[in-house]
C-alpha cells in the first residue's frame, strides 16, 4: 500500500475544474481547496508504477501549475500480501 | 473512534498536506488525536539524497525499514514540501538488486580480468586491493594510483578520502563526479571574489523582482525551488521571470520573457547586455569605482582535448606542454585594464551583431538587458548545467558576475548571482571537503606551500607529506587510465561510466586496460559498477550517519536510521578500514617518516584516522537511541572527530561551521557561522560579520576587497554540426529521475512511467528525414551511436537543428555520443554541445 498526499498549485481561476477532473482519477482525492488555487490531495495505489502515472496524469491536466509531494507512505498493511512492487529484499 | 490503519495513515497524510498548505480541515485533527498514537513508527530529521536544493525529510522507520517520508515542515529550505522523486525516498535502500557482497572477477578461484564476478569476504577484497595498490605504487609511484569521488558523499566520507589519498598515498589523484557539475562555477568564484560558493541565499526567491534562469531548468530540476519562484511570481504582479535556454523548456511556461537561443552564444547576450548597461548610463559607478577591479583574459586557451587534437596544437595559451617541454601559456592568465578598455571590448556587441548571432530577435534582448540595468530592479540570476558544462564555462560564470557588478546588484536580499548545485553535496563534500585534484579544505590548494602546511599542521603530519603537484582531473583520469598511467583507480558513490563523456573513445577502454585494476563501491550494480575488477557493495543515505551542504553554503546532518543489507557499509567505513593495510614506511617512505620517527611501524589508520585528536570523540557522545556502524566499529565517535579536525581549516577564515553537536540539533546552518548565527548574505556590512563596521562592501576573497569584472570574448565551440553531422546534441536530465537513474530506476517495473530516454527533436527536422514520432532512430556521432525513439511532442519543444537526449536511461548510453572537450581552465566537460546526425534505424 502506498498512501502520497500531495498539493497541487492550479492557476487562479482553475480550481474547481482541476477539481472536478482529479475527482475522475481512480484513487486520488481532493480533500480542501484553498481560495487562491491550492488543493490537497492524496493518492492511493498498490503499485509504485501506477502512481508515478498517476502523477503525470494531475500535471498533465490545464490548469494545474505544479505537483509537489508532501507525504508519502508505503507499507505491506496485515489485510494485503506483500506485492511485487512493494519490493521487499 | 475506530479507525483502521490504512484510514489513520490516510488521514495523516491529509494532516501533513494541509498543514504545509495553511489549510484547517474540520474534525480530522480531533480524529487523529482521538485515535490511538502510531508508536510503532520512529520520525526524525533528515536530508534528501537526491539534488543540491537540500530539502529537509522527515524519516519514519518501522521495524528497521524506512516506511514513511515528509517534507519537514521546520526546513526553511522547503518548508514541508518535496518534489515527486521525494516518492522514491522510501524506497532507493530497498531495490531488489542491492549489493550486499564483494564481487570479484574470477576464473579458477583466483582473480582474473576476464573472470566473472564472484561473491568474496571483505578480507579477499581488501587483499586483492591492497596487492595490486602496492604493486602499482612500486612500479610507479603515487601518481599511478586514483580515486574518483563524489558530490553525493557524506561530508565525513569526503574527509576521509581526501586524508586516504593526499595525506597517506601522497597522491593528488583524486577529483570527484563535480568536476563534471560544478568545476565552472567553482573556478568563476575564485577567478571573480577569491572564495567559493554563492554570496546570497534561497531568501533571494522571496525578494527579487525580477529572476534570470541561465542554462537552468529550474521547473524540472530544482522543483522546490522554483515553487518558491513561482508563489513570489504569482503573489507580487510586478515580478518578472526570463528564461534563457537553447531549446524551450517546461520553466518557459512560466516565463514573461522567453528567450531560445543559439548554442555558446550565451557569451556574446552577456557581453550585449554589458554593453547596454554601460551605454545607457546604468552602471553603479560609486559601486565600481569602489568594489571592482577590471581584468582582461587571455584568449587562445583551446578546448581541453587531447594535446595531439589540431585544435589543441594551435591553442597558444592551452598551458599543455609544447616541443620544449614548458607549457603553452596559462588559460587561467589574465591583466588588468581599465573601464574604458573594458567599455571598448564590450562595444562592439551591439544588438545588431548579437541578434545576429544568437537567433534572439533584438527586443528580447533589449527586455532582458533591462532587467540589469533598471536600478529600481532587484535581479536574481539562476544558471545551473547550461552555464558549467561549456567549454567556456569558466568564463560564463566571470561574465554573469560583470552583468551584477557593473550595476551593483549583489550580496543583497534580491539581488545576486547564484550558482545551482546538481548533487546534494558537491558544496558541503566535494568543494569545501576539497576532494579536488587541486584543492584541500576551506579553498587551499595543493600548489600553495603555506597552504599544504596549513593541513599538514592540522592533520599532524611531518612537513611535505602532501604533494605540490596538481593531480589528474575527472577526464584526465579517463586519459590515464585507457594510457595505463593509472593503474589502481577506485570509484566510490557515483556512476560516471554512464555519466562521464565519450566513455566509447576513452573511459571504457581505460577500465579495462589489463594493466589496470578497477574498483567500484556502489549499492547498485550501475554501469560503472559491472566494468570494473571488484564491485564493494555501499551502504547508503540512511544506512549512515550523514552530513549534506547545499548550494545555499547550509551544512545539514542525519542520524543513521536503519541497517544496511547483508555485508554492505558505509565508503566511510571501506576507506578508514582499508588504511589499515599500509604500514606509514611504506606509503611515506623512509625520508618522510625520519622527519616523524615515532609512526614508524603504525598504519595510515592509526595515523590518518585514530589520531588523538579525532579519537578523543567517544563513543559515550553517539547520538542516543540510533545505530552508528562505523564508530561502533572503530571504537570512537569517527564522525565526530573528523569533522570537528576538518572543521579547524574553516573557523576564523570565513568558513566557519558551526560545532557538530549544533548541525545535529538544527535544521542546518549557512556558513560561516560566527557567535551561533549563520550567514545570509556574504561581503555586506550587517549580514556577514567578516565585512567590518564602516566598510559596506567587501569583495574579502580577495587581498584589496575588489571583485573582478572579466573583458573575455564570444568563441565558438569545439565542434558545431557540419554538412555530414548537421544537428547539435544536447544532453541533460527530466524530472522524473535523478542523474543516471541509479536510484529512481530501482524500483521493479516503475521506470515504465518515464520508460526511456527518447531523443527530442523539431517536427520540421524529423519530417526531413521522414520520420515520425515513435520510430526507431539512430544518432551517430565522430565517436558512437546508440539507438532510440523520436519524441517529437510533450516537455521539450526543440529549435530546429538541436536534440535533446536525457541521459538517466542505461539500455541508451548517449555519453557514447559525447565529446570529452572541457573548459581549459575548470576542465569540466561541455555535455551540451557535439555534432551528431539521426538516420532511421
Amino acid at each position: 500500500m502506498n498512501i502520497t498526499g500531495l498539493l497541487v498549485h492550479a492557476k487562479s481561476g482553475c480550481a474547481e475544474n482541476v477539481r472536478m477532473r482529479f475527482a475522475e482519477l481512480p484513487g486520488v482525492e481532493v480533500h480542501a481547496t484553498r481560495s487562491d488555487g491550492q488543493l490537497v490531495v492524496t493518492v492511493e495505489k498498490n503499485d509504485d508504477r501506477e502512481m508515478m502515472q498517476t502523477f503525470e496524469q494531475l500535471n498533465a491536466i490545464p490548469g494545474v501549475h505544479a505537483t509537489t509531494l508532501v507525504y508519502h507512505h508505503s507499507e505491506t498493511l496485515d489485510d494485503e500480501s506483500p506485492s511485487e512492487t512493494e519490493n521487499r529484499s | 473512534m475506530n479507525m483502521t490503519r490504512r484510514e489513520f495513515i490516510k488521514s495523516s497524510a491529509i494532516a501533513a498536506t494541509a498543514t504545509a498548505a495553511g489549510v484547517t480541515i474540520p474534525g480530522l485533527t480531533e480524529a487523529l488525536a482521538a485515535a490511538a498514537p502510531d508508536k510503532s513508527i520512529r520520525w526524525d530529521k533528515g536530508v534528501c539524497r537526491f539534488c543540491g536544493v537540500g530539502c529537509g525529510v522527515l524519516v519514519g522507520v518501522k521495524d528497521g525499514r524506512v516506511v514513511a517520508t515528509q517534507g519537514d515542515p521546520d526546513a526553511p529550505v522547503n518548508r514541508g514540501l518535496l518534489c515527486i522523486k521525494g516518492y522514491f525516498l522510501a524506497k532507493i535502500q530497498y531495490g531488489k538488486d542491492r549489493l550486499t557482497t564483494p564481487l570479484l572477477r574470477m576464473k579458477d578461484g583466483k582473480f582474473d580480468k576476464q573472470g566473472e564476478f564472484t561473491p568474496v569476504s571483505w578480507k579477499q577484497a581488501f587483499d586483492i586491493m591492497e596487492e595490486k595498490c602496492k604493486a602499482a605504487l612500486k612500479a610507479k609511484g603515487p601518481t599511478s594510483v586514483g580515486m574518483f569521488a563524489s558530490g553525493q558523499w557524506t561530508t565525513w566520507e569526503g574527509i576521509a578520502a581526501a586524508k586516504f589519498m593526499k595525506a597517506g598515498l601522497r597522491s593528488n589523484n583524486i577529483d570527484p563526479n563535480a568536476r563534471h557539475c560544478m568545476a565552472s562555477a567553482v573556478a568563476g568564484f575564485i577567478r571573480t571574489f577569491g572564495i567559493d560558493e554563492p554570496m546570497g541565499c534561497y531568501d533571494d526567491l522571496e525578494h527579487a523582482d525580477a529572476f534570470v534562469l541561465w542554462g537552468a531548468n529550474m521547473a524540472e530540476m530544482h522543483p522546490i525551488l522554483w515553487s518558491r519562484l513561482t508563489d513570489r511570481r504569482l503573489t507580487a504582479k510586478h515580478v518578472k521571470v526570463a528564461v534563457l535556454s537553447t531549446f524551450s523548456n517546461r520553466s518557459c511556461e512560466l516565463a514573461d520573457l522567453e528567450v531560445i537561443f543559439k548554442p555558446q552564444t550565451d557569451l556574446a547576450i552577456m557581453n550585449y547586455i554589458c554593453n547596454y548597461i554601460i551605454q545607457s548610463g546604468s552602471v553603479n559607478e560609486e559601486f565600481v569605482k569602489k568594489h571592482v577591479n577590471f581584468m582582461k583574459g587571455v584568449t587562445d586557451i583551446g578546448y581541453g582535448l587531447r594535446p595531439n587534437h589540431p585544435l589543441e596544437q594551435v591553442a597558444n595559451n592551452n598551458g599543455y606542454p609544447s616541443a620544449d617541454g614548458k607549457p603553452k601559456g596559462d588559460p587561467n592568465a589574465a591583466s588588468p585594464i581599465t573601464f574604458d578598455e573594458f567599455k571598448q571590448f564590450v562595444s562592439e556587441y551591439t544588438a545588431d551583431k548579437v541578434s545576429e548571432l544568437s537567433g534572439v530577435p533584438k527586443d528580447k534582448l533589449e527586455a532582458l538587458a533591462k532587467l540589469y540595468a533598471d536600478p529600481k530592479v532587484k535581479v536574481t540570476s539562476y544558471w545551473s548545467m547550461g552555464f558549467n558544462q561549456h567549454t567556456r564555462g569558466t568564463w560564463v560564470n566571470n561574465m554573469i558576475y560583470n552583468c551584477h557588478l557593473l550595476v551593483g546588484k549583489i550580496s543583497e536580499p534580491g539581488n545576486g548571482p547564484f550558482s545551482l548545485t546538481g548533487q546534494p553535496s558537491a558544496c558541503g563534500t566535494a568543494r569545501e571537503v576539497g576532494t579536488f585534484a587541486h584543492r584541500l579544505p576551506a579553498d587551499l590548494v595543493v600548489m600553495n606551500p603555506k597552504h599544504r602546511e596549513i593541513a599538514e599542521q592540522i592533520w599532524k603530519l611531518p612537513a611535505g607529506t602532501i604533494p605540490g603537484q596538481i593531480g589528474l582531473h575527472a577526464v584526465a583520469q579517463d586519459r590515464a587510465l585507457k594510457d595505463g598511467r593509472l593503474n589502481f583507480y577506485w570509484t566510490l558513490c557515483t556512476n560516471n561510466m554512464q555519466a562521464g563523456p565519450n566513455m566509447n573513445q576513452e573511459r571504457y577502454p581505460g577500465f579495462r586496460n589489463p594493466e589496470n585494476f578497477i574498483v567500484v563501491s556502489d549499492a547498485y550494480p550501475t554501469v560503472t559498477a559491472l566494468a570494473a575488477d571488484l564491485i564493494l557493495p555501499a551502504a547508503m543515505w540512511t544506512e549512515k550517519e550523514g552530513a549534506y551542504g547545499n548550494a545555499e553554503r547550509r551544512m545539514q546532518f542525519w542520524r543513521q536510521q536503519v541497517k544496511a543489507p547483508g555485508e554492505a557499509k558505509s565508503d566511510l567505513w571501506q576507506i578508514v578500514e582499508f588504511s589499515k593495510r599500509f604500514k606509514v614506511e611504506e606509503a611515506w617512505g623512509e625520508e618522510l617518516v625520519a622527519k616523524m620517527p615515532e609512526v614508524r611501524g603504525k598504519t595510515l589508520f592509526d595515523v590518518l584516522f585514530a589520531n588523538d585528536e579525532i579519537k578523543k570523540h567517544s563513543l559515550k557522545d553517539l547520538q542516543k537511541g540510533f545505530e552508528n556502524d562505523e564508530s561502533k566499529h572503530f571504537g570512537f565517535y569517527l564522525q565526530k572527530g573528523l569533522f570537528e579536525e576538518y572543521a579547524r581549516f574553516g573557523r576564523g577564515k570565513a568558513h566557519d561551521l558551526a560545532p557538530f553537536d549544533t548541525h545535529h540539533q538544527t535544521r542546518g546552518l549557512r556558513w560561516p557561522v560566527v557567535d551561533g548565527k549563520e550567514t545570509l548574505w556574504r561581503f555586506r556590512e550587517g549580514y556577514d560579520p567578516y565585512v567590518k563596521k564602516g566598510e559596506g562592501i567587501r569583495f574579502y576573497g580577495k587581498p584589496d576587497g575588489k571583485a573582478v569584472i572579466f573583458a573575455l570574448p564570444y568563441q565558438p565551440p569545439a565542434e558545431s554540426p557540419d554538412a555530414e553531422y548537421d544537428l547539435w546534441l544536447s544532453t541533460g536530465r527530466v524530472l522524473e529521475h535523478w542523474h543516471t537513474g541509479t536510484m529512481t530506476r530501482r524500483v521493479p517495473e516503475l521506470y515504465r512511467a518515464f520508460p526511456d530516454a527518447w531523443v527530442w527533436m523539431n517536427p520540421k527536422d524529423a519530417a526531413k528525414r521522414g520520420l515520425k514520432r515513435g520510430d526507431a532512430v539512430k544518432l551517430v556521432s565522430r565517436r558512437g551511436e546508440v539507438v532510440t525513439k523520436v519524441e517529437t511532442r510533450g516537455r521539450n519543444k526543440m529549435p530546429e537543428g538541436m536534440v535533446f537526449v536525457p541521459f538517466f536511461d542505461e539500455s541508451r548510453l548517449v555519453n557514447k555520443l559525447t565529446l570529452d572537450a572541457t573548459c581549459p581552465i575548470s576542465k569540466e566537460t561541455d555535455f551540451k554541445k557535439c555534432a551528431v546526425k539521426i538516420v532511421k534505424a
